[in-house]
Parts: C-alpha cells; structure tokens; sequence
C-alpha cells in the first residue's frame, strides 16, 4: 500500500486531514476486501467498515512507517470477519466482482481462488500481493506462523492443480475463464 | 508451469485490474462517529450457528457484561458493535418480576428451572424481559422475545444470574466466553441445553465454574459448544 509517511502523520489530527488518507486507502481496502468476498455489495461496505476502523485506531499506530502493514491487518480481519459472518461466501455468477484484465495468468489465478475459502484467500493475497511473509500473516490473522504455512501450501496446491494445463487422461479440467 | 513468480504477477495484475468505486467520505465519516466507544459498554453476548450466526446477550446489572464471538480481545476494534437501540425498543425492554408460573405464561418455550444450585443461596428472583434484536443485515432494531433471568443471592451478599432464553436453531451455539466491558477482561461463559431451553452462566463473582457444571448436571443439560465467529444477529439483554 503507498501511503506517503505525511499523510498518515497529517490524519492524526483527524478531521478533514483524515480525508487524504481514506482516499488512499480505499481502492485497497475495497480491492482486497473484493478478492476475499467476491461481492461488491459486502467488499464496498467491509471496506467502509475497514476505513473507519483505520482512521479510528490511527492513534494507536506507533509508527507511520508501519501503515502499510498495519492497515493491511485491519482490512483482512475486517474482510474476514464479514466472510465468517456470512458463512462460506458463494460464487455464483452473478456475485462475480466487475474484473479487468488480460486473458492470461491473472484470469486463470482469478477463477481459481475462486475455489479457496475466504481465510485461504486472504493469506494468499496477503502473501503474494502485499509481501507479507507466514510470520507477519500469522500476526495479522491470529493464526499460528505453522497454521498459516499449512493454509498457504494447500492454497499453493490447490492453485496449481487448478492452474496447470490439464494432462491427458489426468482427468483435470483446465479453469479457463472467470464465470 | 504456475510457479511463484507468475502467482505473484497474476495477482498484482487481479488486484489492479478490479474497478474500484468512488471514495465514499460521507459513508466512512458517519462510520467513525457511529463507532464512538461507549457503544463497546452495551452488553452482548455471542451465539454463533453454522449457517446465520447469531449474537444473544447476557444480562448484568454492573459490571456489565459484553461477549462477542471473537476471542481476542484486541479485536474488539474489529467487531463492529450494533448502534444503540432506539427508545421504542428500549422502553419495551421492561422487567417483570413474578413466579415461575407468571414467567411460564410469557415466553415460548418450556421453562426447566436450575436446579443443583449452591447451599448457600439466600433468595432467588425470576425476571422476564424482553430482549432487543439488532440486524447485521438489515441493520435493524426489533423487540424480541422474553428470557427468563433467575437471580440468586447468597449468603456472602453476592448474586449470579442464570439466563434462560428459548433454543432457536437458527441461532445456533452461543459463544464460548464472554467480555467484561467495564473490566475489560474475558469470562468464560457456559451453555446448556433442556429441550428448547438454553441456560447460560458466566463465571464471575457470584459463582465459579465448578458451580455452574453442578448446576448443569443437576438439571441434566446437554452442554453447548460454543463457537467464536461473527454474526448476523444481535440480541441485547437488560438486566432488570
């Protein structure tokens, strides 16, 4: 997440300086909220809820230079929270968030986390699109640094079969598209 | 061949391929305000189902109690505790002191009163209040049904209180423990179930947990498991 170190310092004394910060948060908050729901009804208002609590815990926040992290962790446990809530998050067709991309890789990987449960998305978004590695996703989770590991190997395994070109006679379907 | 790299590609290209929609200040603003934390005093207890998760709350006269389905306590700033409940629902939540009969006549469900309770108890008082039902969906306050609170007093001067609320199973399982708002620390609460009744006891400064597995047995409940999980329902309870 780029947050400049000014903007956070600046939100601190709340108010309208809080309003710059927000707007940097938002399309990663949303985005990640989006990932993990896969409803743009409950990304937008998690992502809301994720904002406020942000912008509410900003005095706790020891350091600026830590808000990248920190807010990460915030908005996973929010997305979480509305994922556990909610029961397993269903993929219908017509919960699929409006995603742009190139027919490659990404479409591929999109469709396949499809088939992930919400915390395993989490920790692979956590993983693969912020940098966090098990220890620091563990913190962010409440998980084991070992939990997280498993959660990430399966996730791992589970994208790779999903992923790789089906083999002949292995009786694999190829996820070609997002649904 | 998928390997680390093209994951790590692909899912930057996901993330900045989704459209994100306009920064909604006024939303998040309102948010902030809503989520002051003297919300965090009102007194909730967590009740958890496999399919729609539910919150029940425990009533306390001071200090109050809080149980969210979350365990860590930390993570209190990342349970969203419902707004305050309007006054048409809180002047319906009125206490009635009575008998068990006057108590049997009011709520849905079978009463099995305690039973197995410790020597020392010096008087016993049985409420009926109605409870206050928030909607994390619809984001809506309702009056719901009356629990029954059998309140003891002993001899030492203190009082514990066992709830007793009908068995919905759409509610499901009630949370494992629960959050002392103005002490700040957990108790573990204790669930059981007599048909469509579920008793439900915090160990605290009336009584321990020793106590409350007796008085389970005693009535022969089926213990509850409790889960930890966020809800989609929010019953609030008032002590009388």
């Amino acid at each position: 997440m780029d947050v400049e170190r000014a903007v956070v310092e600046r939100a601190r004394s709340g108010g309208d300086a809080l309003e710059p910060l927000i707007a940097a948060v938002w399309p990663e908050a949303y985005r990640l909220a989006l990932t993990v729901l896969r409803d743009r009804g409950l990304a937008e208002d998690c992502a809301q809820e994720a904002c406020a609590a942000i912008a509410r815990s900003l005095p706790s926040l020891k350091s600026s230079d830590a808000f990248a992290g920190w807010s990460y962790r915030i908005i996973v446990n929010r997305a979480l929270a509305v994922a556990r809530m909610r029961g397993r998050v269903e993929m219908a067709a017509s919960r699929e968030p409006a995603v742009t991309f190139d027919r490659t890789d990404a479409i591929d990987l999109y469709a396949a986390m499809a088939a992930l449960e919400p915390l395993a998305r989490a920790i692979v978004i956590l993983h693969y699109y912020a940098g966090f590695n098990s220890v620091e996703i563990a913190a962010a989770t409440h998980l084991q640094p070992s939990t997280v590991r498993f959660h990430l190997m399966r996730a791992r395994r589970a994208l790779r079969d999903a992923l790789e070109p089906r083999e002949p006679h292995s009786g694999k379907e190829r996820v070609s598209d997002v649904r | 061949m998928f390997d680390e790299p093209r994951i790590a590609a692909a899912m930057q290209k996901i993330m900045l391929g989704i459209e994100v929609p306009p920064v909604p200040f006024d939303a998040v603003q309102r948010r902030i305000e809503s989520e002051r934390p003297h919300d965090l005093r009102r007194f909730y207890v967590a009740a958890a189902a496999v399919a729609a998760a539910t919150v029940l709350a425990l009533p306390r006269f001071a200090p109050g109690f809080t149980q969210t389905i979350e365990q860590q306590i930390e993570a209190i700033g990342h349970w969203t505790p419902p707004p305050p409940a309007p006054a048409s629902v809180e002047s319906a939540m009125r206490s009635q002191a009575g008998t068990l009969a006057a108590a049997e006549a009011r709520v849905a469900f079978t009463i099995v009163p305690p039973a197995g309770l410790p020597q020392d108890v010096v008087s016993e008082r049985i409420v009926t209040v109605p409870t206050g039902v928030y909607s994390n969906i619809a984001h809506r306050w309702s009056v719901g049904a009356p629990a029954v609170y059998f309140i003891y007093k002993r001899a030492s001067g203190r009082e514990f209180t066992l709830l007793a609320d009908r068995f919905d199973p759409r509610e499901g399982a009630p949370s494992k423990r629960i959050f002392d708002a103005d002490e700040r620390k957990w108790h573990d609460r204790f669930s059981w179930r007599n048909g469509d009744q579920i008793m439900s006891a915090v160990a605290g400064d009336g009584f321990g947990a020793a106590e409350i597995e007796r008085i389970r047995a005693a009535m022969h409940g089926a213990l509850v498991t409790g889960f930890d999980t966020h809800a989609s329902i929010v019953k609030q309870y008032r002590l009388p």
